[in-house]
């Protein structure tokens, strides 16, 4: 099966035989597994070295002086950490694995080589680093327009169309093992008024929700009251182009 | 840590919390409370119906630790039309 990194950047660009062997070595290389709780990179450190989700989940996330916690990102399969190494002197905020996480590590040298060596990668790592913005931007919207139901279910139905993208659904349910304290902490809201919310969707049959698992019961209800428009992730290109990624992403939204 | 369970009961029932929390104590478990009843009010208070006949039912696993009515959480002060 393809590494997730390769499927996310292969919505971008399409890649030779020879470059997808490349990066399936590159992602076997080195990998480390992170377990549920740990952080995988912490404000302050000094990071040399990239790391792609492979499996797992994990948060993007700032801690404040009095406890407060910020959750700016989920990380899913194929995400990758920590764009920024080459630039930054250090992290300006802290990552950690939700669930037992598996990522490729590769050296910021390495990478290097690897973008100057193979240009439709260096495309694509940015096409991904522009639509990782564009998803945060959606948290800045939801933080100032959106209201508590809105952004929760946007959030909820934005997490099935990037399962969707790595191939991590089946049909409209996927694992789901985010707690509401988690979802509190992304949506600025509180655990008590997620599981609120959480039940007026239910009854709504919106959702369900079962052992940590989601199942979206009314796609479309949804997608209506998240007023979810797919165009911040990007996935039109790949529908110009034929062939099997142009399949599997063609119906993702 | 115990980890603390956070119900609420409205006029539509009550919302189980199946997680729960770890929280160091029942202090801290009261001030989540709040801080949980409040968010739920200036939501509702955005939406202009605010319904204070809400309980928040906090158990330990083992027994109820707080029972915090929804009108507890928030200080009102009705304006007067006469003043």
């Amino acid at each position: 099966m393809t590494n997730p990194w390769t499927m996310k950047m292969e919505q971008f660009n399409r890649f030779t035989d020879e470059q997808r062997r490349r990066l399936d070595e590159l992602v076997a290389a080195k990998q480390e597994d992170y377990a549920a709780r740990q952080d995988i990179l912490r404000e302050g450190d000094r990071v040399n070295e990239c790391h792609v989700i492979l499996s797992g989940l994990a948060i993007r996330y700032k801690l404040l002086p009095d406890g407060e916690r910020q959750i700016m990102a989920f990380l899913v399969p194929g995400d990758l950490c920590d764009a920024e190494v080459f630039i930054l002197e250090q992290m300006d905020h802290s990552v950690a694995a939700l669930t037992p996480t598996r990522c490729t590590v590769i050296s910021a040298e390495t990478m290097k080589k690897l973008l100057r060596e193979v240009s439709c990668l260096a495309e694509a790592l940015w096409w991904q680093t522009m639509t990782d913005l564009a998803v945060l931007r959606e948290r800045i919207v939801d933080h100032g327009r959106r209201d508590a139901r809105e952004r929760l279910a946007h959030l909820l139905y934005e997490m099935l169309i990037r399962y969707r993208i790595v191939g991590h659904t089946d049909d409209e349910k996927f694992d789901f093992p985010i707690t509401q304290e988690e979802l509190a902490d992304a949506t600025g809201m509180t655990p008590v008024h997620v599981n609120r919310t959480l039940r007026q969707l239910r009854e709504e049959g919106l959702i369900e929700m079962r052992s940590k698992t989601l199942k979206i019961t009314d796609p479309e209800g949804l997608k209506e009251l998240a007023q979810f428009n797919p165009n911040y992730l990007h996935l039109i290109r790949s529908e110009k182009e034929q062939g099997e990624v142009a399949q599997r992403v063609a119906d993702l939204v | 840590m115990p980890r603390y369970y956070f119900h609420v009961r409205d006029g539509g029932g009550l919302v189980e919390d199946e997680e729960g929390r770890e929280l160091a104590d029942a202090d801290v478990a009261r001030n989540e409370a709040l801080k949980g009843v409040r968010s739920i009010v200036s939501e509702e208070a955005k939406q202009g119906l605010v319904d204070l006949r809400g309980t928040l039912e906090v158990h330990d696993g083992a027994r109820l630790v707080l029972s915090l009515p929804f009108s507890d959480a928030i200080e009102l002060r009705p304006g007067d039309p006469s003043a």
